[in-house]
């Protein structure tokens, strides 16, 4: 008989509002009131967080654990755009949660027509998507989104399944416009070096309809530039390297390159997507982008207060939570014109507690089921057998070096015969590192022989 | 989806019934059978030594005889060391205090004496031990080793081994005079004056004064009165117990504690655990523990049907 508890999905858990409505469990709404008190006013108003919160009420049924504010380095205004990412473990959830009645008020609406329809067929081979509301959004009457999914199984080394990029844009695009557009997406796919492939594909929905953004996997700066020029894209190479200039001392070498695709071919505003090199350099490289008037101090100061951490109860299956903010990446857009803008993408996510402690658990019980098989030995022989390795190893020197070298050797030597056994380690003293794939033993100290004992 | 394992929760009624939900746990698998670590969050240490009928090196792999044993041998505070005896325990750390002082940990041997199994002592492990083992003269044997430390709830605790949480309710609110719990039984007249009559009756003169005789127009009864605390005096407010079993949960929590075993022992028809608040405590610690943990709740009448 299945096991109605072992079948429940953690996504699945509803609890009661006040007003007696129903949210997921570790929807935005929760998420932002376990950090609400840490925001940095320089990032995010209080105009823009009510905001947030108003459009949050729409997205109260999505389950999702890793929010992304966006903010422009450039505006002294507080205002971000936020994604926040569904893994396709979490797709039933959204499936439900597009279905609620806020979603079913905007029937008709085209853009949540096409999210809906690619989460109704997304496969496993997906393996999350994102979806990203823009800050002026927030205030329309039915909010559009843009929307992005995991595209790393597309390509892999010189092999690419186009089918299966044809078959998720199919619910976002027309079919004249998958048709129009098919085959600039192929060639740009195709001229990527061999050993890269594809982060993600998209659409800004909110935006435009009839273009598909391409995010590359991390391309080294000379392979962008070799690369933007196989595609042929006619912006600025020299300001491109301008751009790599500013950033590469900085930077971790790697870059996630980004434009649209359109039936006209590639844009000519691109992004370059990265992060730091290390995290101590987050100074110096906001300050460096200040000195180029690319960053403002305000924002500085925002960004520099935006990492951290904060514990917080998000629900009974949730249990407690760890929401952790940190910096996703940076991102430079060489625009049309030849200026920059630079973005920072703040990244909150949650780390369950409850979670993390099954997974430890899971991996210790199948552990166990694979080792402690011992057919031959009852358990209190069992039992009798550490009794007598505790008590040798307490005068044996020799005997617990060899526990502590080789516990299958040790344990035959006082059983004196070859049993099954489960692998042992035993320790000197409780180890710094637990880790709970083993079945450690702690011995007693050993004693030292004194010159009032005979030995 | 996540189909999360779950850690296994048993509540038993009174304590020595541990015993019995431990060897259930390493029968299936839940802990090791030897060296698991024993988090003991409890008012008492339970470390009473009493002396067995019959030997416990006797009990094998059968749950039936084990749970017959613990009902017929085991007080509600001298289970522990027979557990360790076994070698199922072997390090012992008893969380019982509400600050952050730890006791040094140290290691202690028990034995029994004649090696039988039945009466067992406990030491600590000094520089002369080893003189100890290999003596031939020795009446104590089937030595096992173990370590024995105290914490509190903002201590550093960690370990490498299995380890079991056996929670006793009366770690937050305890009540050691036994006050809501009345010991009576009735006895015969002639018992009865025998006790008032006789100011060297057998029942009299133990360490404490606790028995006493009564009559009313239904019977004569005998009254047994463990010597103990007064009244209330660790008995804790409803907001002090909420406030305990958080920091319990914090201590978990920040020292990264995964039990493959919790055990929760209500103590109440002993009385240790005041009458009014065990339902009090039990639900608002597991709903903490739940906070944590996916477990999977059972009481040992569950299980026990085994034992017959």
């Amino acid at each position: 008989m299945e096991n109605s508890k072992e079948k429940r999905s953690l996504y699945y858990e509803e609890s009661r509002m006040p007003d007696g409505s129903v949210y997921m469990n570790g929807n935005i709404k929760q998420y932002l009131d376990g950090i609400g008190t840490t925001l940095p006013l320089e990032i995010i108003s209080q105009e823009t967080r009510q905001k947030i919160d108003r459009i949050a009420v729409c997205f109260k049924d999505f389950a999702a654990s890793e929010y992304i504010m966006e903010t422009s380095l450039t505006s002294e205004i507080a205002q971000v755009d936020f994604s926040l990412r569904v893994l396709n473990e979490e797709k039933e959830c959204l499936i439900n949660g597009l279905q609620n009645s806020y979603f079913a008020s905007m029937a008709g609406n085209g853009s949540w027509i096409r999210v809906a329809d690619f989460v109704k067929c997304w496969s496993n081979d997906i393996d999350d998507i994102w979806l990203e509301m823009d800050y002026d959004e927030y205030d329309q009457q039915i909010p559009q989104p843009c929307f992005f999914f995991n595209s790393s199984q597309i390509k892999n080394g010189t092999v690419i399944d186009i089918d299966l990029l044809l078959a998720k844009l199919k619910p976002l695009l027309d079919r004249e416009q998958l048709e129009a557009i098919g085959p600039n997406i192929q060639f740009v796919i195709q001229q990527l070096p061999s050993e890269v492939g594809l982060f993600q594909v998209g659409m800004m929905l909110a935006r435009t309809n009839d273009q598909v953004r391409i995010f590359t996997a991390e391309l080294n700066r000379e392979q962008t530039q070799n690369y933007l020029t196989r595609i042929g894209w006619t912006g600025s190479f020299s300001r491109l390297n301008n751009l790599f200039e500013l950033v590469d001392q900085y930077s971790d070498g790697q870059y996630i390159l980004d434009f649209d695709v359109s039936n006209q071919g590639v844009s000519k505003k691109i992004g370059i997507n990265f992060g730091l090199r290390k995290n101590q350099m987050l100074p110096s490289f906001l300050d460096n982008l200040e000195e180029h008037q690319l960053c403002i101090d305000i924002k500085k100061r925002g960004v520099l207060a935006w990492s951290g951490s904060e514990g917080c109860f998000l629900g009974h299956d949730y249990g407690f939570t760890t929401i952790i903010k940190d910096i996703s990446h940076f991102k430079v857009s060489l625009l049309p014109e030849g200026g920059f803008t630079v973005k920072a993408y703040l990244r909150y996510s949650g780390v369950y507690l409850k979670k993390m402690f099954a997974d430890k658990k899971l991996i210790t019980t199948q552990t166990r089921e694979e080792e402690i098989d011992m057919p031959s030995l009852d358990y209190w022989e069992i039992q009798n057998i550490f009794k007598e390795v505790a008590y040798k190893s307490m005068l044996d020197k020799d005997y617990r070096e060899l526990c502590l070298n080789d516990s299958k050797a040790a344990i035959r030597k006082v059983i004196g015969n070859n049993v099954k056994m489960p692998y042992i380690v035993f320790l000197e003293e409780e180890p710094e590192i637990i880790n709970e794939d083993r079945f450690v033993y702690i011995l007693p100290p050993y004693l030292k022989p004194s010159w009032l004992t005979s030995k | 989806m996540i189909n999360a394992p779950e850690v296994p929760l048993f509540i038993v009624e009174e304590h020595h019934e541990a015993y019995f939900i431990w060897s259930y746990a390493y029968l299936n698998r839940l802990i090791n059978p030897a060296g698991n670590t024993l988090l003991h969050v409890d008012n008492h240490d339970d470390m009473v030594i009493a002396r067995l009928d019959k030997s416990i090196d006797e009990l094998e792999d059968d749950l039936n005889l084990i749970y017959d044993f613990v009902y017929e041998q085991f007080g509600i505070a001298s289970f522990i060391i027979p557990a360790i005896y076994r070698g199922l325990i072997n390090n012992y750390t008893h969380l019982c205090r509400y600050d952050a002082v730890s006791s040094k940990k140290t290691n202690r041997y028990v034995a029994s004496y004649k090696s039988e199994g039945t009466y067992f002592s406990i030491g600590e492990i000094g520089p002369l031990f080893r003189l100890k083992l290999e003596s031939t003269d020795d009446t104590w044997g089937r030595y096992q080793f173990y370590t024995h430390q105290e914490i509190g709830l903002g201590s550093k605790f960690s370990t490498g081994q299995s380890l079991i949480l056996d929670i006793d309710l009366d770690y937050f609110s305890c009540d050691n005079s036994l006050s809501s719990v009345e010991k009576k039984i009735e006895i015969t007249k002639k018992a009865f004056e025998d006790f008032r009559n006789n100011k060297y009756h057998p029942f009299r003169i133990l360490p404490a004064a606790g028995v006493s005789v009564s009559c009313d127009s239904d019977g004569y009864y005998m009254h047994y009165r463990e010597w103990q605390e007064i009244p209330d005096l660790k008995k804790a407010t409803s907001e002090l117990i909420d406030k305990r079993i958080t920091r319990l949960i914090d201590f978990l929590s920040n020292n990264n504690l995964k039990p493959g075993l919790i055990d929760i022992c209500r103590s109440r028809y002993s009385g240790y655990t005041p009458v009014d608040q065990w339902e009090y405590i039990e639900n608002r610690l597991l709903d903490a523990l739940g906070q944590i943990y996916y477990l999977d709740i059972k009481h040992i009448s569950e299980i026990s049907m085994i034992g017959g």
